[in-house]
């Protein structure tokens, strides 16, 4: 669901008005640092499950 | 300052940094310690190829003419890292599973291995890439010529274009070295990658220099940059919401499509699971990439004259401030962007053009198909150098042709628009099954016209390609046919009208080919395998059971993954199937897996194609489908420990039946040698008994005649004695009661006493050709024993080569561990159905006179080997008889 969110958060100020270029700028690289965190935060419990199934490393060098 | 001479040695310093770090991982990796180079963080370092020159510095040009619209660029594939990783995933899952080589290769081979597919992608790929590498040269050559206009220089080039030629065939010559320097069955070039990874810290540390340089140093800290921003005219730009969305898809279609991407995340990529730290670690890179953006624009409009090229803001305003340093931090930066970008791309779409293109017509032109001689894999090679320059050619041609004019964020906007047609046919492939080869090839063809007629073409400007009449009027002055307002409709940005008609009508037509169209049956097994590639098992078979055989599969092979590699494919096959050697049965599932490892190197359409040529007509059926179909059916009804069971049983059925076959063959050897050893036997002893007699009763015989006889009884009981000998050493052998005397030996010395005692009857008979440098090799073993084993070898191929003009190659490849000694003649070779009976004890499978011995000498050798913890086997596929010999260099102490 993460890239909808974000998909509706960047285009949300088209919707409602820009605001001034800097409030935009913030808003903008503001959402874009949130997303990373959450994707961090994701990313670890994503590992963990690729972990648990079956390694798919290719050992063919 | 900088003299513009000591930046192009500074930038050929960099260039031989890169080399140097490239070399280092490719001996890494060579030698089996991957460590590092196989680290989450590599792979997420190497996806910053995605940061090219366009990034470093067209995205301030971008910034400066159009506002904060530049972050659409990186908001797209941020957007598909941090939520859509499960499609990055399933690509590469299937790009490991498939040996997917390029994105022309995931199209091709999930349509049913259609080549037309593949060579329309490449094609696609290559003019939708070529505005993008002269977009690099351009850039390289712009931030050169900030150096050489405003510098001092003893020497500067007449004329900048030359810049870009020597920077094109530098590039060239990088990615020939590093990118081709093996035909890889996985395609992954450590040595590049590595490389990348290291300019991508490069171009990060630059940019961000640069940035803290702009914010703090020129513009006074945060709170002034923001009033300075305000009041600049990129807060004035023009805000177009309709732009803002298509540009933030454009570029999530982009980082799935483009062919440096495709290569980067599926192709190299070593473990599925780096997946998960590039989620968030690339959308941190690319969020650093363009943090400081919007300021070095914004203080670049202010201290800059009216004017000046903004793409070249992050050079020109350290250089203006007086910061040389900062400037040719900047510039290598730069350059590493335009580099990176450059070379994968190179191997990328060499990869496409050489499997898709070069060598099919190849295949083709070949009347002896895939079983020609030669070594396949030097063709590939030279295709794929040969491609790498053309594609540098034609980057060149274009900036030359182009003039470098355009800005360089709109020459980056068109080569995404036309990669991003790849688009439907790809995810439509990885998600639907009901998507087929004729939607596809309709699909592409309709996106990739429309992208050319309303984008492409255009972009060379009025009068360049298309006539300002036709750009303004359409074609013989049909309206609705305008480039840029096709059907009469009119949007504004021509990039977004592009856009939308390309990829609106491409879908269109994709799916409503594809459901209008009937998939051939290679097709709907490709697309059950892709599109549930996380729930399939290889279990389904792209081949029918086939009569082809093993051999000639072998022979392919080996021109194409190398000798080694193919040996060792087919001798494990043939091991889990219960045989021995290195021929297995020619079943699907063997098929399958052997048409994979190909794919790996020349492309799934290729390889197909190779495979076809030596199984014939024996590709899958509607009714194998059925059939496959039907027993998938059966077999869901089994438990799992049954099917186990039931492969158990099959495996111990085969190595029965091949153990019953070779008992019966002894049988009837052990018939016939005791026949013969009774012969062998009688004959001498009936003529010792005859002169023995004649020598008792005849005293009156002369002294000549007496020696005569005497001799005969000699010469046959000597002979006698050596029969004897061979059974009793056999014995020995075998009981394991042998004395090895350990002693260190020289190969090379062996192979020459070898050859010497084999060849003294009549050696001229038998050329022996050998390479003295790879019999360097010190053993420790038991040099007369492994002699004897040698002597054996060579006079067997003197014996029994029945080549008009009888060679023998004697080939050593020498392990940390293990030594190899291969001895080939290009005689006949042995027959298949003798090949595992010929290290049995009394085999001999000529009846010539000139064979003599009584068939114990490969017996006799293979106890031998086995005593010197080595082995002794036959090589099938060498052209004529061929016996490989493996010891260990260093023989363990007896216990």
């Amino acid at each position: 669901m993460l890239p909808f969110l974000g998909m509706f958060l960047f285009v949300m100020p088209l919707l409602i008005g820009l605001g001034s270029t800097t409030v935009f700028l913030v808003y903008v690289f503001s959402v874009w640092l949130g997303l990373i965190a959450l994707a961090a935060l994701i990313s670890g419990r994503l590992a963990a499950a690729l972990n648990d199934e079956e390694p798919t490393t290719e050992d063919r060098t | 300052m900088i003299a513009f001479d000591m930046l192009v040695v500074i930038c050929l310093g960099y260039v031989v940094f890169l080399f140097g770090i490239a070399f280092m991982a490719e001996r890494r990796a060579s030698a089996g310690r991957l460590g590092w180079l196989r680290s989450p963080l590599v792979y997420t370092l190497s996806l910053s190829v995605y940061c090219t020159a366009w990034t470093f510095y067209g995205a301030v040009g971008y910034a400066a003419r159009s506002g904060l619209e530049f972050v659409t660029i990186y908001i797209g594939p941020t957007l598909v890292f941090v939520g859509w990783w499960w499609i990055l995933r399933k690509l590469v899952r299937i790009g490991k599973t498939q040996r997917i080589t390029s994105i022309a290769d995931l199209i091709s081979s999930r349509y049913g291995k259609s080549n037309a597919l593949g060579v329309l992608v490449t094609l696609l790929a290559v003019i939708g890439t070529t505005p993008y590498i002269a977009l690099q040269l351009q850039s390289v050559t712009l931030s050169f010529s900030v150096f050489a206009e405003s510098g001092q220089s003893r020497w500067a080039p007449r004329d900048l274009a030359d810049i870009a030629l020597w920077v094109a065939a530098g590039l060239a010559l990088f990615t020939i070295l590093f990118g081709t320097r093996n035909l890889d069955a996985n395609e992954r070039h450590h040595g590049v990658v590595t490389a990348i990874a290291v300019e991508a810290l490069v171009k990060l540390v630059a940019l961000l220099a640069v940035g803290i340089f702009v914010v703090w140093g020129v513009a006074g800290g945060l709170s002034a940059m923001a009033d300075q921003i305000a009041t600049s005219p990129v807060a004035q730009a023009e805000f177009r919401g309709g732009r803002w969305t298509g540009m933030i898809f454009l570029s999530a279609a982009a980082i799935l499509t483009l062919p440096r991407m495709f290569q980067v995340m599926v192709v190299e990529n070593a473990d599925e699971r780096h997946l998960a730290t590039a989620s968030f670690a690339f959308p941190l890179y690319l969020f650093l990439m363009s943090l400081f953006v919007v300021p070095i624009a914004v203080v670049g409009l202010a201290i800059q004259p009216a004017g000046a090229n903004p793409d070249l803001f992050v050079l020109t305003v350290p250089l203006s401030s007086g910061k040389e340093g900062l400037a040719v931090l900047a510039f290598i930066g730069g350059f590493s962007s335009a580099t990176s970008m450059v070379i994968v791309a190179a191997i990328a779409l060499s990869t496409m053009v050489s499997n898709h293109i070069v060598m099919p017509l190849w295949l083709h032109w070949r009347s002896s198909g895939a079983t020609m001689s030669g070594d396949v894999r030097n063709v590939v090679l030279m295709a794929r150098r040969l491609s790498i320059i053309g594609v540098m050619v034609l980057g060149y041609l274009y900036f030359d042709l182009t003039g470098g004019s355009e800005a360089l964020a709109s020459i980056g906007l068109i080569s995404f628009t036309g990669v991003a047609q790849v688009l439907p046919a790809m995810l439509g492939g990885i998600f639907w099954r009901g998507a087929t080869r004729s939607g596809a090839v309709a699909g592409l063809l309709t996106g990739f016209a429309l992208w050319a007629y309303t984008l492409f073409l255009p972009s060379f400007g009025p009068g360049g390609v298309m006539s300002p009449a036709l750009l303004a009027e359409g074609p013989w002055g049909i309206g609705w046919l305008r480039p840029q307002a096709l059907f009469w409709v009119q949007i504004p940005d021509t990039l977004v009208h592009a856009m939308f008609w390309s990829l609106v009508l491409n879908t269109g037509v994709f799916a409503l080919v594809s459901l209008l169209s009937f998939p051939t049956p290679l097709e709907r097994l490709q697309g059950a395998q892709f599109v549930r590639v996380f729930e399939h098992s290889r279990d389904t078979r792209g081949w029918a059971q086939s009569a082809a055989a093993a051999e000639d599969l072998l022979v392919m092979s080996q021109r194409i993954l190398g000798s080694d590699k193919a040996q060792a494919l087919f001798q494990k096959e043939a091991i889990s199937q219960g045989k021995a050697g290195y021929l297995p049965d020619t079943t699907p599932a063997f098929l399958e897996r052997l048409e994979l490892e190909l794919a790996g190197s020349v492309g799934a359409a290729t390889a197909h194609a190779m495979v076809g040529q030596i199984v014939g007509r024996s590709a899958v059926s509607v009714e194998d489908l059925m059939a496959v179909a039907d027993e998938t059916a059966q077999i869901m009804e089994y438990s799992s420990q049954l099917e186990a069971k039931s492969e158990e049983l099959t495996r111990t059925a085969r190595q029965l039946r091949e153990a019953n076959e070779k008992l019966t063959a002894l049988s009837v050897q052990k018939d016939a040698f005791l026949s013969q050893i009774s012969h062998e036997l009688r004959t001498p002893m009936t003529s010792i008994r005859a002169f023995s007699e004649i020598l008792m009763m005849g005293p009156e015989l002369e002294d000549a005649e007496r020696e005569k006889y005497a001799g005969v009884i000699h010469e046959e009981a000597i002979r006698l004695t050596r029969l004897l000998d061979d059974l009793l050493d056999l014995s020995v052998l075998e009981n394991g009661q042998v004395q090895l005397n350990r002693q260190t030996g020289h190969l090379a010395d062996l192979i020459d006493r070898a050859i010497a005692s084999a060849l003294t009857s009549d050696g001229a008979r038998l050329t022996v050709r050998r390479n003295r440098s790879q019999e360097d090799v010190t053993l420790y073993t038991d040099t007369d024993r492994l002699s004897q084993v040698f002597i054996n070898l060579i006079a067997n191929a003197r014996k029994y080569c029945d080549a008009p003009e009888a060679e023998l190659v004697i080939r050593v490849n020498a392990g940390a561990e293990m030594v190899e000694i291969d001895f080939s003649d290009n005689g006949s070779g042995i027959p298949e159905a003798n090949q595992s009976i010929i290290f049995e004890k009394f085999a001999r499978l000529s009846d010539r006179n000139a064979a003599g011995g009584a068939g114990l000498g490969l017996a006799i050798c293979r106890e031998i080997m086995a005593n010197l913890g080595g082995d002794i086997s036959y090589l099938p596929g060498q052209g004529g008889a061929a016996f490989r010999v493996v010891l260990p260099r260093r023989l363990a102490e007896a216990a």
